[in-house]
């Protein structure tokens, strides 16, 4: 039996909770707040209060770097009071909903129904019906169309934003690329007319202001029809402001970007239990796979004195012992070397560690990974991602088997002993050859470890090589949007097939079920008519979906079943150059054209250089938007 | 130099693990610049030392830490500096500079003493209580179940000795019960399978606090805190 309501709020709530509930729970800490730097405001005196919802757990969101941003930031302003909440772990779920306690934020313990928007990060497609459980948790009606003007306004930002038709039925709007110029933009807006209005907000006025943001995407501004065999027909504005195209915000430079020195200290050991300094955004090397990559272009750097100061600062005001570097190819940074020497210097006296998160299959990086790794050499990772040198020319990642030989020996030379790779399974145009490759990688890289071991013969231990393998899932925005997904079955035999060429007992060989990536493909590709699967899949219990204790398949499959939509066709169907695609009305700065001729090449195995090295590759970012990119140090270092 | 620590943890600290307190007050002394001594070699870690592991879920006024630090400073300004950066779920009473031979405050605790509270859920006469802990005191042995190291088997354990003194009081509706446990490297005495063993005659009874009042070491038969030594 369900209790009635719970009608506490503030600092009664939060006792009952602390007395009641969390003595239940398998982690309080979770829930509690009152971490160092949590930011707790005054409620009544400031004007606009949201919500930051993350829809994972709390080790997972409090390790995340935009969480930090964006709640610092809009913290920072008088008028504004951004508080946190994350998705329950089902034992804290069940207690809520048994005793009537609708989710609250971690800072006031307030209902999140108290708020005025409830901003959500969209990491990944995994956690969409998290967003559902939380707003229903929150005894907010999930769907837009059922909430009234005295319900919250939901938003939603983060990378998987610009693929979002799927939950465009439980959005009022999307925020399309970086958000620390554009959320500022919003609030400034929103407050505007809650002041305009009484305190309560009118709706209709304020989405047709907003609308005239650029950034901004308001899908009940937009109606989509389709052809017969189910691929979107046209997609249009149906309000007289609404752009046809709504072009991603970005900043144009990094140099004096809000970043958040006082960030957050969780009590809790939380996934990245460390500092995060972001050194630059942006990666042009051009893998065809690489979402991200298309995304963040340009490069733009941040200089090396500002990120000294940053560090600097926060470690002063945070205590960590370890700052992680952190983008998507640190070491492309023209200023590493300096860089990492500055930080170095200033950081070993006060017993900080630094950490390389990503390093590229080069002698450049393993310099760098030497440097900070002085004591403590257990492992590192390498991706090279594919398992020959044509496939990696498919998908132009500029590796070669030399470099990984050469880097090799590094390595193990320079005392470490375990070496992880990656790869990913079920590329386009792979063959079983392309997998002999990556257990002949995996074999060519040990007997190397194991000449070296022979040769110094002052190993400790005997090398270990772990080979992780992933599944393919072609990404919209880039050049490989217009694959199919290879079949699941088809990557049961890859995976068995390759599973069967690694006998060595020091060669580690991980893969995982391709369920989960068979749902990443369908949910990124998707269209509007996946919010009724999403929802019925809620209905059915789905939730945590990132969490194998969680996923259950044959739920999904059940809600596919049940609202008649074939999910192979969003996953494994090619698609055509000219078809039109529900995220062609979101503009990422990089041209289609672009990504036509990257495919072309892609499927004749030629490269295209990163255009950091000199030739603009034509990508059109920097025409059409009127940036450039934006090195410190003139050209990358040493390839 | 090693100033030696008498710290609280509140109800905001009462769900950290030990690993928790120990990873925040080593962020507290970073934060609060001064210079901690960290011991060489592979795994560098900071040379804090603490009194017995306080369980998840308790809160205390009688926690301590040494700490060994590269520089010498003035006790009131070291613990100035801590105060100011302690997280909310951490509060310092005082500070002490100690000498470098005494030994690790771990090492010298013997006893703890715990307020826990208890809801009934009919009132009962404090001479009725009373009652009770006087007969349990009067047996010679009191086992309680516990599980086996690393093991789901349990075994059987008489925590008679390791049971000082044991009175009651009433708080209004809360019955507070106050004890003295054994608590050093030959075992601790739990406050709640203690209380458990009294309030296992009234149902419906529950605990709904435990606080750790203090820990004392002993010197010539007397108990004295950690900072009296
Ligand atoms: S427009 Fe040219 S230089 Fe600019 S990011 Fe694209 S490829 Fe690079």
């Amino acid at each position: 039996m369900i209790k009635p309501l719970l009608d506490l709020k503030g600092e009664a709530l939060k006792e009952y909770v602390a007395l009641n509930i969390l003595p239940q729970v398998e982690k309080p800490l979770r829930y509690q707040g009152e971490e160092l730097n949590a930011i707790h405001k005054d409620w009544d005196k400031s004007g606009l209060h949201l919500a930051f919802a993350f829809p994972d757990i709390y080790e997972i969101g409090m390790s995340h770097l935009g969480l930090n941003i964006l709640y610092q930031q809009a913290n920072s302003h008088p008028d504004y009071l951004m508080e946190r909440v994350f998705a329950p772990w089902d034992d804290m779920e069940e207690l809520l909903r048994e005793e009537g306690i609708p989710l609250f934020s971690l800072e006031s313990y307030r209902p999140l129904k108290d708020f005025h928007g409830i901003g959500i990060t969209l990491q990944y497609e995994m956690c969409y019906t998290n967003i559902i459980n939380m707003l229903d948790l929150a005894h907010i009606p999930p769907k837009r169309k059922d909430r009234t003007e005295d319900d919250p306004l939901i938003f939603m930002g983060g990378p998987c934003a610009y693929t979002p038709e799927p939950l465009a039925d439980f959005a009022d709007f999307f925020i399309i690329g970086e958000g620390e110029e554009v959320n500022m933009e919003i609030y400034a807006l929103w407050l505007e007319n809650l002041k305009q209005n009484g305190g309560k907000l009118n709706r209709k006025q304020f989405l047709e202001d907003l609308v005239e943001i650029e950034g901004v995407y308001i899908p009940e501004f937009y109606e989509a029809a389709y052809h017969e065999d189910g691929r979107l027909a046209s997609f249009e504005p149906i309000h007289p402001k609404a752009p046809k195209v709504i072009k991603k915000r970005m900043l144009k430079s990094m140099e004096g970007a809000f970043f958040p020195t006082k960030p957050i200290v969780p009590y809790l050991e939380v996934v990245h239990d460390r500092a995060v300094l972001e050194v630059l955004r942006g990666c042009t090397r051009g893998c065809r796979f690489c979402q991200a990559g298309v995304l963040y272009r340009p490069v733009r750097e941040k200089s090396v004195q500002e990120l000294v100061e940053q560090a600097l600062a926060i470690i002063k005001n945070t205590g960590y012992d370890d700052v992680s570097l952190s983008s998507l190819s640190t070491s492309d940074h023209t200023c590493a070397y300096q860089l990492l020497t500055a930080l170095l210097e200033e950081l070993e006296k006060r017993n900080v560690s630094v950490s390389l998160p990503s390093l590229r299959v080069d002698n450049f990086s393993v310099n760098l990974a030497q440097q900070v790794q002085k004591l403590k050499r257990s492992s590192i990772t390498f991706a090279p991602e594919a398992g020959t040198q044509r496939l990696r020319d498919v998908i132009n990642k500029g590796v070669t088997e030399k470099n990984l030989v050469d880097v090799s020996y590094r390595i193990f030379e320079n005392g470490w002993s375990k070496m992880k790779l990656y790869f990913m399974l079920g590329l386009p145009t792979e063959t079983d050859e392309d997998l002999a490759g990556i257990a002949n990688l995996g074999y060519t890289v040990l007997s190397i470890g194991d000449e070296v071991r022979e040769s110094q013969k002052n190993f400790l231990k005997p090398p270990q090589i772990n080979i992780s393998v992933s599944c393919f899932v072609p990404k919209p925005f880039s050049a490989f949007q217009f694959e199919p997904q290879v079949p699941m079955d088809e990557l049961r035999r890859r995976q068995k097939y390759l599973r069967g060429l690694i006998k060595n007992k020091r060669i580690d060989f991980n893969y995982h079920d391709p369920e989960v990536s068979y749902l990443e493909a369908i949910f990124a590709k998707g269209d509007r008519r996946l919010g009724e699967v999403l929802y019925k899949a809620w209905e059915l219990g789905c939730k945590m979906d990132g969490w194998s204790e969680f996923f259950d398949f044959d739920a999904w499959m059940e809600a596919f079943e049940d609202c008649g939509i074939d999910p192979e066709f969003y996953a494994y169907r090619k698609i055509d150059y000219d078809e039109l695609l529900p995220w062609d009305h979101l503009d990422c700065g990089v041209r289609k054209s672009f990504l036509i001729r990257e495919h072309k090449k892609a499927m004749e195995a030629k490269v295209t250089p990163d255009c950091r090295f000199g030739v603009c590759s034509g990508c059109g970012i920097c025409p059409d938007r009127e940036v450039k990119l934006d090195l410190r140090g003139g050209k990358p270092g040493d390839m | 130099m090693i100033c030696r620590v008498k710290f609280g943890e509140s109800m905001a600290g009462k769900f950290l693990s030990h690993l928790d307190m120990l990873r925040a007050w080593q962020r507290a002394i970073v934060r609060s610049g001064l210079n901690l001594a960290y011991s060489q070699g592979f795994n560098k870690h900071p040379k804090l030392s603490f009194s017995s592991a306080l369980a998840v879920g308790l809160t205390s006024s009688g926690e301590y830490v040494d700490i060994e630090l590269n520089e010498e400073l003035p006790a009131q300004e070291i613990a100035e500096r801590l105060k100011k950066h302690l997280p909310p779920a951490l509060e310092l009473y005082a500070l002490k500079i100690v000498d470098d031979k005494t030994p690790p405050v771990m090492s010298i605790i013997q006893r703890a003493e715990y307020r826990v509270s208890v809801k009934l859920a009919q009132s009962v006469p404090l001479a009725e209580i009373e009652k009770t802990i006087d007969e349990l005191l009067a047996s010679p042995r009191l086992e309680v179940e516990r599980r086996k190291k690393n093991s789901r088997e349990k075994k059987l354990v008489d925590i008679r000795p390791g049971i000082y003194q044991i009175t009651a009081e009433y708080q209004d509706e809360l019955l507070i019960i106050k004890l003295f446990l054994q608590n050093n490297s030959d075992g601790n005495v739990k406050p709640d399978e203690t209380v458990g063993l009294i309030i296992k005659n009234y149902p419906g009874a529950e605990i709904s606090q435990i606080h750790r009042q203090e820990l004392y070491t002993i010197k010539d038969g007397q108990l004295l805190s950690p900072m009296e030594v």
